[in-house]
């Protein structure tokens, strides 16, 4: 999997509902796995988004060790808790991360990290980037029809 | 007087006229540049609309090979949260639809009949450093050369994919930058299944390790792997478009996930500098290297 972010905080949420909540509050309509035990979140954690099936890889990283792969001076200060999130191909996946990440890096007053861009993003930046992926969304649609339609040209 | 007067204007106005006719001179040389350059680019643009038609059309011969063979591209997966998510549901055609075993169908016939995948402007040659192999220049690191013939040629054949790839992505409208690296990243996964390189089945693209089904806890996809004959992962390859690599610790932790040991190389292939930064797709070199210890 090959797409990263990462979220930059000082503290932690305790538990998947907690971070549902602040989805909630967002009011994104993305709904996380509830039996997952986020304390030990090591891999795949499901979630639907406006009912559809998706989910991404979320890790607990070392803030630290991961800071500085990223080069410290990305960042105006050192924090304590890195949150990774790791998806491959799939579009909608792209927009259930960036509001997952939103959410928390906004929970819990911290930022996102985007390795797309190389960047940091506050929470109200990301809330930005997530109207900018609803938008792409028929344009989304329209590339993934043009290829349907060339693969799917008979012989 | 009259006489030193009537001289100075005439002199005056020869010199007028001089530079008159240089200026005209450079400005024709400035129309000949402009046209030159229109000349340039309206060939440039032919260029990228012929790289697109012969893709598509490669993408079409490919399409015809995976039929062939029953690949269905649009056959659905069992939704996440099922011990059998992420694999095959029925509705699949041919070779591919029924057990377990045969959701993993080697597509040799492609091989065959393309031996070199994707347009390639070159055969299944020995990689060399630093050499480049499609549009889109390829950066071969030494680190991602193996010695072994097989890992070796798909680094090559996967790479020059990819460099393919972007370069028709390029043509989309823009993109977010996330958007973007998604639609390589989609496309790639969807033109390496169609391809059916020696190694590399449908099955073998965005695998899930680690877990019964993707979506079990701790369970993670590698992009693409390539097997020996025998089925065992000799290669894992990821595809970054962003600014950062892979971390050295993810590097070990997917080797942990899908049990294979430092012998086996991960090859990252990434676009540095960003392919998609500042919202304007360019064509950057495409790295090819080997993360963490092999």
């Amino acid at each position: 999997m090959s797409m990263e972010v990462h979220v930059f905080s000082d503290r932690r949420l305790n538990s998947i509902a907690e971070w549902q909540r602040a989805i909630d509050t967002e009011q994104f309509q993305l709904r996380l796995a509830g039996d997952v035990h986020f304390a030990d979140a090591s891999g795949f954690l499901p979630a639907t988004l406006e009912g559809q099936q998706t989910g991404f890889e979320c890790y607990h990283d070392d803030a630290m060790e991961t800071m500085r792969f990223l080069g410290v001076s990305n960042f105006t200060q050192f924090w304590k808790y890195a949150l990774g999130f790791r998806w491959g191909a799939d579009f909608s996946t792209l927009e259930a991360v960036w509001m997952a990440a939103t959410a928390y890096a906004d929970a819990t007053a911290g930022i996102i990290f985007d390795h797309e861009e190389g960047r940091v993003f506050t929470p109200k930046q990301g809330r930005e980037l997530i109207a900018k992926f609803i938008s792409e969304r028929p344009r989304i649609k329209a590339f993934l029809e043009d290829r349907e339609r060339r693969l799917s040209i008979k012989p | 007087m009259a006489t030193m007067v009537q001289t100075s204007i005439g002199f005056q106005i020869d010199l007028a006229k001089r530079e008159f006719r240089e200026i005209c001179s450079e400005l024709d040389g400035i129309k000949r540049l402009f046209a030159i350059r229109r000349r340039e680019r309206a060939q440039q643009e032919i260029k990228c609309q012929l790289a697109a038609l012969r893709f598509e059309e490669a993408l079409i011969r490919y399409a015809k090979v995976c039929r062939k063979a029953g690949f269905n591209p649009g056959q659905p997966r069992v939704p996440a949260g099922s011990r059998e998510g992420g694999q095959w549901a029925g509705g699949g055609s041919g070779a591919s639809n029924g057990s377990e075993s045969n959701s993993r169908v080697r597509l040799a016939d492609a091989t065959r009949i393309f031996p070199s995948p994707v347009m390639s402007d070159a055969g299944p040659d020995t990689i060399v450093p630093g050499a480049q192999y499609a549009q889109a220049p390829i950066n071969f690191d030494t680190s991602a050369l193996t010695g072994i013939s097989k890992i070796d040629d798909t680094t090559k054949q996967l790479a020059n994919t990819l460099a393919r790839i972007k370069d028709v992505v390029d043509y989309l409208p823009t993109f977010t930058p996330q958007r973007y690296g998604s639609a390589v990243h989609n496309e790639f996964a969807t033109t390496v299944r169609a391809l059916g390189l020696r190694g590399i089945a449908p099955s073998d693209v965005e695998t899930t390790f680690g877990g019964d089904y993707y979506g079990a806890k701790g369970s993670v996809r590698t992009d693409v792997v390539l097997r020996n004959d025998v089925g065992d992962v000799i290669a894992i390859y990821d595809v970054k478009t962003g600014e950062k690599g892979i971390e050295p610790a993810r590097a070990a932790y997917l080797r942990l996930k899908v049990g294979v040991g430092n012998e086996v190389p991960i090859i990252q292939m990434s676009f540095k500098d960003g392919i998609t930064r500042k919202y304007i797709p360019m064509r950057k070199t495409l790295f090819v290297q080997a993360i963490g210890e092999t």
